[in-house]
């Protein structure tokens, strides 16, 4: 368990320097350069150029990318942003809890809303609690999260002042970009929920524990739903990482300081340090997600415990 | 797979066994399942109504400002009404779906191609290509997909065929995994190991003997993908990261529409009903592909 445990907090290592390197060469091939960007339409050429020497942007692809990787490891120096001046850690770490936040709650509003409807819909398959919300549900994974928090602005903020339409001043700035993002995954889990139920409300051991005469209650929350929670808590574990990363356009939308803004805002200006770190926290966080849900597996099932601690399992 | 027999009872002299075809099998089994059918009749209608566009409504009353006439409701003359700069919100909806729908598509065959040959080529070979390009997979798919489709439009500079590639490059992480998942279910069957023996050039067996047996489940994920792709492709138009104006696009509509919030809101309304439409019957259309490519995993 612990040696699995230690490979897989390895492979971290070589996808974050593989990211790192891509992110790298996009930004390089980006036009335009960090000192006209700061310098604005007025900078002369010998002041581009001066500052362009400043921030070593004059070497080598390679050369910078060596230096980059140098300070990020070797003296945990992100760099410094280009537009703010301030140090890409001070940003990170202002913007990241907003981003886990509006990521949390709008993953917990997807799981509550989502998993036990589907699994009531399983259990009452072809019922009106089944049709009604399966339809509701394709529509809900059709619509953009960004439409549908600007149809929630214009509701519930516009027409109906309960929530503010931009800004965290409160908790009640959070309820808006929280719903948006989190009612179309909450389709989405809908979906998986009750696929995964029905798979497993129809094994043998469900129909032993009916004939036993246990309580339908138990038979459906605890015996079959321990078992179909597995697909269902690999589908939240990704969509973590989907809702983090893809939560730009809703973030822009509302006024929010998270971390995808912060990377897009990096992009239009090539602001390369700002752009470099935020994914590279992104993809880290996403990695680290995926191991929890793997770990929860040996959790829930025994079975996969046991794969575990004879060391069995092929590496992933 | 159940392969129907039927078997003629006229003649009982010379009974012939005749196996239906896959497609005419699977189009059968499409037509059965209504909610893949309504997907298809709105999908085509939309397609439809988008190629033909032009002789709908003509491409430049959908850019033609006409300040006169601005933020008119939706009327008998202007069927979505008019945006801020008076032009027709109809027009601009119909010719922005040819867009958006455009780079749905081809981003959508463009992905597929890709992870069609990496894709068999990952899961055919194993052992170290395997494994060099599975770990490139995995740290393409490990950058959030619509931050690295920003930064390829940023690098390349925004156009139509640029915001294609960005979404293309950004799906075909999860396009390479389905092949090569579906490639290695196929690949040790004893036709594949017989046309081995038999000296078949390796492209020859992964075009002939192992995609047919396995595009099923790639064509599924290629069809949600077109949806997934129109949903990235409006995300990146709304961040002002997509299709240049006065080009009409569903994402850009809606993103201009922001500051008519509160004065004319069906100007998000209409193209984002649209988004949702072609995005749903998409949907609709793959899942039931998925039935009807494997009755099995029809729940």
């Amino acid at each position: 368990m612990w040696r699995y445990l230690f490979r897989r907090c390895l492979l971290i290592i070589p996808i974050t320097l593989g990211v790192s390197f891509i992110v790298f060469s996009i930004m390089a091939i980006t036009p335009g350069d960090p000192a006209t960007m700061i310098l604005g339409i007025g900078g002369t050429q010998e002041d581009i150029d001066r500052i362009n020497q400043e921030l070593g942007y004059d070497r080598p692809f390679l050369v910078r990318y060596g230096d980059y990787l140098y300070k990020a490891v070797v003296k945990h120096d992100l760099g410094t942003s280009y537009q703010f001046k301030t140090t890409v850690w001070s940003n990170i770490k202002q913007r990241l809890p907003v981003s886990v936040k509006v990521t949390t709650f709008s993953l917990l509003i997807a799981s509550m809303v989502g998993v036990p409807i589907g699994v009531l819909s399983a259990v009452k398959q072809y019922s009106l609690f089944d049709t009604f919300p399966t339809v509701l549900a394709l529509f809900f994974a059709a619509i953009p999260t960004f439409w549908l928090g600007m149809m929630l602005m214009l509701v519930l903020s516009l027409k109906i002042p309960i929530f503010p339409a931009t800004g965290i001043a409160s908790w009640k700035g959070y309820v808006l970009p929280s719903l948006s993002l989190g009612l179309p995954f909450a389709a989405q889990q809908l979906r998986f929920a009750r696929s995964s139920m029905l798979e497993t409300i129809r094994q043998d051991y469900i129909r032993t524990a009916k004939a036993k005469g246990a309580p339908e209650n138990i038979i459906i929350w605890k015996h079959a739903l321990k078992n179909a929670l597995m697909p269902i808590i690999t589908i939240i574990g990704i969509n973590f990482g989907l809702i983090l990363g893809g939560a730009v356009a809703t973030e822009t939308l509302f006024s929010i300081p998270g971390l995808g803004s912060m990377v897009v805002t990096g992009i239009k200006m090539k602001d390369i340090p700002m752009v470099m770190g935020g994914i590279i926290v992104l993809s880290i966080i996403c990695s680290l997600i995926m191991l929890i849900v793997d770990l929860l597996y040996a959790l829930i099932d025994p079975r996969i415990k046991a794969k575990y601690s004879r060391g069995r399992r092929a590496a992933i | 797979m159940i392969n129907r027999k039927t078997c003629p009872m006229e003649d009982n002299s010379q009974v012939i066994y005749k196996k239906p075809s896959q497609l005419k099998e699977i189009a059968r089994r499409m037509k059965k399942n209504k909610p893949a059918v309504i997907g298809l009749i709105i999908l085509t209608i939309i397609i439809l109504m988008v190629l033909f566009a032009e002789h709908i409504v003509p491409y430049k009353a959908a850019i033609t400002q006409n300040v006169k006439n601005r933020l008119e409701p939706p009327s008998g003359v202007h069927w979505f009404g008019t945006d801020g700069y008076g032009r027709d919100l109809f027009a601009r909806c119909l010719h922005g779906g040819r867009i958006s729908l455009a780079i749905g598509f081809s981003s959508a065959a463009f992905s597929a191609i890709l992870g069609i040959i990496l894709g068999s080529i990952a899961g055919y070979y194993g052992g170290f290509t395997d494994g060099a390009l599975m770990r490139s997979v995995d740290v393409i798919a490990a950058i959030p997909s619509i931050l690295m489709a920003l930064a390829v439009v940023a690098a390349l500079g925004a156009s139509q065929l640029n915001l294609i590639i960005a979404v293309a490059f950004s799906r075909t992480p999860a396009i390479i995994r389905v092949v090569r998942t579906a490639v290695l279910s196929v690949g040790d069957q004893e036709y594949v190991e017989a046309a081995k023996a038999g000296g078949t050039s390796d492209f020859r067996i992964i075009y002939k003997s192992i995609l047919p047996n396995c595009i099923g489940p790639i064509m599924v994920q290629v069809t949600m993908s077109v949806a997934q792709n129109i949903l990235a492709a409006a995300t990146l138009s709304f961040l002002g990261l997509g299709i240049n104006p006065p080009t009409p696009e569903w994402g850009s509509i809606i993103s201009e529409s922001k500051e008519f919030m509160r004065t004319a809101n069906y100007l998000m309304i209409f193209p984002g009903l649209l988004i949702i439409l072609s995005t749903l019957s998409l949907n609709l259309v793959g899942d039931g592909l998925r039935d009807a490519l494997d009755p099995r995993l029809k729940t």
